[in-house]
């Protein structure tokens, strides 16, 4: 895991280090109100900065900062990058834990409701809405819901981050995506493990249906459900940015999307790579759950 | 006379595809008395898998057409669910071919025999959460007390340390170790019936031959009726009592194993033994049936081995065969049968071609014995 996260923090470092565009000369121009600075001042501002230093130093001087909890300043504000970020994350990881939650509430008993009556109207409407939610953009969807729900109805603030009715738009939004793919993923899940010969000796045990259903089953299908959404983290991260800029809240997308237009290196390199430990992280804890739904994976000799 | 254990009458038992309807079990009647083990051989596609499942109800997709399955008297074919239930959980189990696919491989093996130690005792009512497991809503002594019934199950089954192994997943045991916890879980409910479905073909022989001798053991302690499902003519000499010959979708020939095995009046009972390798001379070329099984599209007239038999003349090919009584409870339902001895059938099969059913040389001594037996009129009502 080590290794993995090593890499991560390469990776966001030498790709913002290519990316075309002199971050001296941007925030110079801005400093001065639009002028364009003199080569002089530029020069001065990278020396400043370190940014005539070859690559492998630069990097070597933000790691060690890194180590230490320290992701530089940031070029504009006075604040620190990681304060910049714990001021934003609450909102973010608030905004990502609510639409897992809305997604797996809509998905779950959607999947076992559309595999235990396949070819029902139920299913259908499950699987005609779940291909409705992946076609949809975010973005569109959340612009609708702005408004329909608060310009039309009013029940819902439009945009900003505060108590949980400021949360509800976003969560849908971003939740109704991931759970059209989990519907279906769940689905197909439960269809294979129903199909399976140990549903019929659980049936011939003389068991409920319901329960076959949902120890079972479920358990077995779970699996597979739970990889995907892990890997529907990244998902989360990324629809986050859009969200936050459609709804204006305060989070870690909109300040990541800020950065990029500023071009503030320090802020886009800190989130970047905080949201690959959170990748990297959550995936580690994916694999820790199998062991919990399945016996049958072994976790030793796994490195990663 | 008292009802026998499992009396099955005309079973027909179908699959609907998009081709047409499958009729995988084509009035099918049989009976299994207390203490008995009757077996169905049949090839692939004969219909005997379908059969047993249709007597646990777990035939879906198929669906019962017609016919009645009659347990104890009571018919399982138009029970509710809330019946089924409580006859699967009291008086009839299954178990299945495959050990390494018939547990379930996320919970542990003590669970699932448990499971089934539970749903005996407690009369219907099933709580989700309480077979969930989740806190406050368990029933813990009652799964308790369960859970030790399941190490005793295990232990009078001969698995090796019985309270280390009840908390092991299905993945960490041998096949033989599998089987033995599916036929645990199989008599935790204390059944008068066992329904076993090729529960050996998935094992090594030296297993194989310790689980059948378990379920002989089985039946003289419990009274248990056993019927046992196997490709494998040498399993059933081994193990049954009587035995059921299936193709096609229908019953064959049926009788006490000795006179079946020994005089088969069949000619696809014949071809059987003649394809089994037990009955082969090492140096002998083993003789493989021309020919493939029947379409089971759509049903059959006539006799559905005609296709492929040696002895088959044109009446075969339509109407109904006759059943045809050629011992004490040895049946045989063949418009041939009795068949005369090897020796005499190439010459009969020249004649019967050539003027058709006319002469046969057997014909006074069947004249006798052939009296059509409806099935409703089989062995002991």
């Amino acid at each position: 895991m080590a290794v993995v996260l090593l890499g991560v923090s390469l990776l966001t470092y030498g790709m913002i280090f290519v990316t075309p565009g002199d971050p001296a000369r941007t925030i110079l121009t801005q400093q001065m109100g639009g002028q364009t600075p003199t080569p002089a001042a530029v020069e001065q501002f990278r020396a400043a900065n370190g940014l005539d230093d070859p690559f492998v130093v630069q990097y070597a001087r933000w790691m060690g900062g890194v180590v230490q909890g320290d992701l530089g300043q940031s070029y504009y504000s006075d604040q620190s990058v990681s304060a910049m970020i714990v001021q934003r994350l609450p909102n973010t990881i608030e905004l990502a834990v609510a639409s897992m939650l809305v997604a797996v509430a809509i998905a779950v008993p959607a999947g076992i409701v559309s595999a235990v009556n396949p070819e029902s109207r139920a299913d259908y409407a499950a699987q005609f809405g779940s291909l409705v939610g992946v076609s949809m953009p975010n973005f569109w969807l959340g612009f609708l819901l702005i408004i329909v729900c608060s310009l039309w109805l009013g029940i819902f603030p439009v945009a900003g981050a505060g108590g949980v009715e400021y949360l509800v738009l976003p969560a849908l939004t971003l939740g109704s995506g991931m759970a059209a793919v989990i519907t279906r993923l769940v689905r197909t899940a439960m269809l294979d493990a129903l199909d399976a010969a140990y549903i019929q000796t659980a049936q011939s045990k003389g068991l409920r249906e319901r329960i076959v259903v949902y120890k079972h089953a479920l358990r077995n299908a779970l699996v597979p459900v739970v990889t995907i959404i892990g890997l529907q983290l990244s998902y989360v991260l990324n629809g986050a940015v859009v969200v936050e800029v459609v709804f204006q809240r305060p989070g870690l997308g909109t300040l990541l999307v800020d950065a990029i237009f500023a071009r503030d290196y320090p802020i886009v390199q800190g989130v970047t790579l905080l949201i690959g430990v959170i990748f990297v992280v959550t995936n580690f804890a994916v694999d820790l759950t199998y062991r919990r739904l399945d016996p049958r994976i072994d976790l030793k000799g796994d490195t990663a | 006379m008292t009802d026998p254990l499992l009396r099955i009458e005309d079973l027909h038992t179908q699959f609907g595809t998009d081709s047409g309807t499958v009729h995988a079990v084509d009035g099918v009647s049989l009976t299994v008395e207390r203490g008995e083990i009757v077996g169905i051989v049949g090839e692939s596609g004969s219909g005997k898998s379908v059969t047993a499942r249709s007597i646990l109800r777990v035939e879906d997709p198929g669906r019962i057409a017609a016919g009645t399955i009659a347990l104890d008297g009571v018919d399982l074919t138009d029970a509710t669910d809330s019946t089924l239930r409580r006859i699967r959980g009291d008086s009839v189990s299954m178990v299945f071919q495959d050990p390494a696919e018939t547990l379930n491989p996320v919970f542990s093996v003590g669970e699932q025999v448990a499971e089934a130690v539970r749903i005996h005792d407690t009369d219907g009512s099933q709580r989700l959460l309480d077979y969930l497991n989740v806190p406050l809503f368990r029933n813990r002594s009652a799964w308790t007390d369960a859970h030790e019934r399941a190490v005793e199950l295990m232990d009078q089954l001969d698995i090796p340390n019985p309270e280390h192994r009840s908390s092991g997943y299905p993945h960490e045991f041998s096949g033989g170790i599998r089987q033995r916890a599916v036929l645990a879980i199989a008599l935790a409910s204390d059944p008068d019936l066992l329904v076993a479905d090729e529960p050996t073909t998935a094992l090594d022989t030296t297993t194989q031959a310790e689980i059948l001798d378990r379920l002989r053991t089985l039946r003289d302690e419990r009274e248990l009726g056993i019927l046992l499902i196997s490709h494998d003519i040498g399993v059933i000499a081994q193990t049954c009592d009587r035995v059921i010959v299936m193709y096609g979708g229908k019953v064959m020939e049926s009788g006490p194993v000795t006179d079946v095995l020994t005089t088969p009046e069949h000619p696809y009972t014949r071809a059987l033994l003649a394809c089994s390798t037990r009955n082969v001379d090492a140096d002998e070329r083993v003789t493989a049936l021309e020919g493939r099984p029947p379409d089971p599209l759509g049903g059959h007239d006539g006799c559905p081995f005609a296709e492929r038999c040696d002895h088959v003349t044109p009446a075969c090919h339509n109407g109904d065969v006759p059943t045809i009584e050629c011992g004490e409870n040895h049946r045989v339902v063949c418009s041939e049968a009795p068949l005369s001895d090897d020796s005499a059938k190439i010459e009969r099969k020249t004649e019967t071609t050539m003027s058709a059913a006319e002469t046969q040389p057997s014909e006074p001594h069947t004249e006798v014995n052939r009296e059509k037996v409806a099935p409703n009129d089989e062995g002991t009502r």
